[in-house]
């Protein structure tokens, strides 16, 4: 039985935020939230698209997260918040466990670690979708967006690093051709 | 359902979802996409982003549409009758292009009413 076998992806992980990148901004940092103990999940392999149907065959610790990979997705996120600077979150999130690498939070970041557990499970339903559809592999998940009445919610895989890169942004803000461009544009 | 598949000849499926049971109440595919089966992997997406939206206690605010951007295909959830259902539609993007299928959804909303 594999760990993705089942809804509670949700269990498996206990994301800690990504400290709050040293701010030229006065934003706070996401609120340390009490978390259950991490359950063990399968390492995740930098390079490649996360294995997202495979059962360990042991229990692993959480991936650590590379310091390396850490400044690359606080660039990322920096790179975001120049071109959009009205954003409501913006944030780089490991696609396999929802964990949040880097973000900045206008405002409290309340939730956010739910939300980034969502998503990751929002892109997870979807590619086991393409599975069952048999849609794979000549059809890839490049990116999901959310309308709501005022906001737009915007999820762009990269899938260099298996990684997604979220943004929220007021519609009064941006457009949505716009807010594409920009995050497409890390998606190399 | 038979006008948006006349307004949008090239749809390679299309489906009405009930969304507390993920449930098709009409579908319709001109390629092997199973409606049934996308409408319920759909279903959890809708699902998965209203808990996300719980968690962020956003006021005011509902889901109108979701679009999922694939390597050559457009699939769209177009939520309606007061996020209750969902109307599911698969374009190819060479074929159609975002803007009309959106408004083609959102002029046949109201015969979900």
């Amino acid at each position: 039985m594999g760990l993705f076998s089942n809804l509670p992806f949700l269990k498996r992980n206990a994301p800690e935020p990504a400290p709050a990148p040293a701010a030229e901004e006065p934003l706070a940092a996401p609120a340390a939230e009490p978390v259950p103990a991490p359950e063990p999940v399968a390492p995740v392999a930098a390079t490649t698209p996360a294995p997202e149907l495979a059962a360990p065959a042991t229990p692993l610790a959480a991936p650590e997260i590379s310091s390396q990979s850490r400044a690359q997705a606080e660039e990322i996120v920096r790179g975001v918040v120049a071109e959009l600077p009205d954003f409501i979150t913006v944030a780089v999130v490991a696609s396999a466990t929802g964990q949040i690498l880097a973000g900045q939070w206008a405002g409290h970041s309340g939730g956010a670690v739910e939300v980034a557990t969502a998503h990751a499970e929002i892109v997870h339903q979807v590619r086991q979708a393409i599975e069952a559809l048999q849609l794979a592999p000549a059809e890839q998940l490049e990116d999901i967006v959310i309308n709501l009445r005022r906001q737009l919610h915007l999820l762009q895989v990269l899938p260099q690093q298996g990684w997604l890169l979220y943004l929220a942004i007021r519609t009064q803000d941006t457009n949505l051709a716009l807010a594409r461009t920009v995050l497409r544009q890390h998606a190399t | 359902m038979q006008n948006i598949l006349n307004d949008l000849p090239g749809a390679l499926a299309i489906a009405i979802v009930d969304i507390s049971s993920g449930m098709t109440l009409a579908s319709h595919s001109n390629s092997t996409i199973n409606p049934e089966t996308a409408a319920a992997y759909n279903t959890e997406v809708v699902k998965q982003k209203q808990k996300a939206m719980q968690a962020l206690k956003l006021q005011g605010e509902s889901i109108e549409d979701i679009l999922i951007t694939l390597t050559n295909q457009l699939h769209l959830i177009k939520l309606v009758d007061d996020s209750k259902k969902f109307i599911y539609l698969v374009v190819n993007s060479r074929d159609t292009n975002l803007a009309i299928a959106r408004e083609v959804l959102r002029s046949q909303n109201d015969l979900l009413k």
